[in-house]
């Protein structure tokens, strides 16, 4: 699939669909379920300084078209993932992103130190998105000095990897953001977490999620995500990863069609285990029929 | 990977199961694991009911097929009551732990409600390893009693309950069982989690070791997304375990029902 090889930061993948991270865990509990060594990369579940036990149950929820989570960036910290988790990715023949997050400056930078120095990772992805945790990295979404600032800082320790920054889409305006990202050294956004949402139970009378809202996820948001995409694309330079309700090839070709130089698949993982290498295929099947050498020449054809 | 509906058969307003065929989840040799099913037929993606749910392995029919027991709860459940042969879903599994039985010990099988599911492959495999089969089994009322006739031939001794009296004991699956405890060494047993943790209080008192298989809301099924946590006493320390690779079958006595229960 020659079509869909492709080099983002200098790091190359097979295609450029990515498992995204929070749902596909620390990258082998879909190993009975798919090839994963035919996608092109995996994010995995954000890793912070110290082991983190995450929000009490429920943490998740069903609606319309999409779910609710309020995990908590639940994760068994930076340490043991090196020693546990780490090694056994060794053998898949995949990109690994490794996502992190700090409840605050210098937690950011410690675990980015510490990630930096790590073989097997190919990329940081620095969470500073997620809705779910007061310290957890959304303080930093809340304006784009923040973002500038917890950027600047990890930038500067991070030596060997290339950096992405994971956006909030939980503002008035993203382009600002993306901006402050480019300007403090990311050399890639990924686009978007996300959305806070809620739902109410109304036989208990009472919120779904212990931590009464959550992030919603799924195809509810894809037209956002996508919006939001082509905001960042028309911003900024670095390359973009969109991310937001893709489910199949079609929604990874809108993402692209949108300026999104590789996308990432979250919620429908849980869906179709598969769902990552079928839209690979799909993908490649649809720049086939369109007599197009690469997809690189259709990023941001849409847009444009 | 997908499941073919062969056969589904409604027992009742809210009950029913589907024969589904499926080789990987056929081959399943323990009882008391699940899989997890997509209620979009024909694999088209449709996003209403997003998520996939988790099923028991109800019974294993043949080489190729096996059984999911239903009851209609919400929009998902009503899609999947309303399949038709040839209708594909798709599915993973199996998926959990499973329960250890030990031949010729002396246990029962305790189900309530839509519980009864992973009884009826356990209660084929007790039956396999040449145990005696005890299955107690409560329900609201004779409606919720289910598949009664086929029970009486997999079962040794098949105790029912109801709350209203209107087939069998009155009261629940307490009320016999507390009777009885002491004639087992363990209990296995699935239903609503305030029975569960009835039963699991029962058995404490009485020194008799009980297995629950639970049920929580799951967004993966495979343990990557962190969504069905468990909380459990383990030396001492409260930690959290994930409902569908690390259970969905916990010692009961450990379990933090006061989480469950909401």
């Amino acid at each position: 699939m020659d079509r869909l090889k492709t080099e983002i930061c200098g790091v190359e993948f097979k295609n450029p669909i990515i498992a995204a991270s929070g749902t596909f865990g620390y990258g082998l509990e879909f190993k009975r379920f798919t090839d994963i060594t035919k996608i092109g990369g995996i994010s995995i579940k954000g890793i912070s300084l110290h082991e983190t036990e995450g929000n009490p149950m429920p943490r998740i929820a069903e609606t319309y078209s999409g779910m609710l989570n309020a995990i908590g960036l639940q994760n068994v910290g930076v340490e043991k993932f090196l020693k546990e988790k780490i090694p056994a990715l060794k053998s898949l023949d995949t990109r690994l992103i490794v996502n992190f997050w700090g409840k605050t400056l210098e937690e950011y930078v410690e675990v980015a130190k510490i990630l930096d120095e790590v073989e097997q990772v190919d990329m940081l992805e620095m969470n500073i998105s997620c809705p779910n945790i007061k310290e957890g990295g959304i303080s930093f979404s809340s304006s784009p000095e923040a973002v500038s600032q917890v950027v600047s800082v990890c930038r500067k320790v991070i030596k060997n990897k290339p950096l992405i920054v994971k956006l909030s889409p939980n503002v008035q305006d993203i382009k600002p953001f993306a901006t402050a990202c480019e300007e403090s050294g990311a050399d890639a956004i990924s686009a978007i977490n996300t959305l806070i949402g809620m739902a109410i139970d109304v036989e208990r009378m009472k919120p779904v999620l212990a931590n009464v809202t959550g992030g919603l996820s799924g195809p509810a948001i894809k037209p956002i995500a996508l919006r939001m995409v082509k905001e960042v694309y028309e911003t900024v330079k670095i390359p973009v990863i969109g991310i937001g309700g893709i489910g199949n090839w079609k929604d990874a070709a809108e993402f692209i069609l949108a300026g999104a130089s590789a996308i990432q698949i979250g919620t429908a993982n849980f869906v179709n285990a598969n769902v990552c290498n079928e839209t690979a295929s799909g993908l490649d099947e649809y720049l086939e029929r369109k007599n197009i050498n690469h997809f690189s020449e259709i990023i941001g054809k849409a847009v444009r | 990977m997908k499941a073919t509906v062969v056969k589904n058969t409604r027992l009742s307003e809210k009950f029913g199961y589907l024969e589904l065929k499926c080789p990987d989840i056929a081959k399943e040799k323990n009882a008391g694991r699940f899989f997890m099913i997509s209620p979009h037929s024909d694999n088209i993606y449709l996003t209403d009911t997003l998520l996939k749910r988790p099923f028991a392995i109800c019974d294993i029919t043949s080489s190729e097929t096996f059984t999911c027991l239903y009851m209609i709860t919400g929009r998902g459940t009503k899609v999947l009551s309303e399949a038709l042969p040839g209708n594909d879903f798709l599915v993973t599994g199996p998926i959990g732990n499973f329960f250890r039985f030990e031949k010729d010990a002396p246990v029962a099988l305790i189900a309530g409600g839509i519980g009864l599911a992973p009884m009826i492959n356990s209660a084929r495999k007790l039956r396999e390893m040449g145990s005696k089969v005890t299955l107690y089994y409560g329900g609201r009322s004779n409606t919720d009693i289910l598949m009664y006739d086929f029970l009486k031939t997999i079962c040794d001794e098949l105790i029912i309950t109801t709350d209203d009296g209107s087939l069998g004991i009155q009261g629940n699956v307490l009320v016999p069982l507390t009777e009885n405890i002491n004639q087992y060494k363990k209990i296995y047993a699935c239903g609503p989690n305030r029975m569960l943790q009835a039963v699991t209080d029962l058995c404490s008192k009485n020194n008799v070791a009980i297995d629950v298989s639970l049920d929580e809301q799951m967004g993966c099924g495979v343990g990557a997304c962190l969504g069905c946590m468990i909380t459990v006493n383990e030396n001492g320390q409260q930690v959290r375990r994930r409902c569908c690779v690390e259970g969905p079958i916990f010692d009961g006595t450990k379990v933090d029902w006061n989480e469950l229960i909401r």
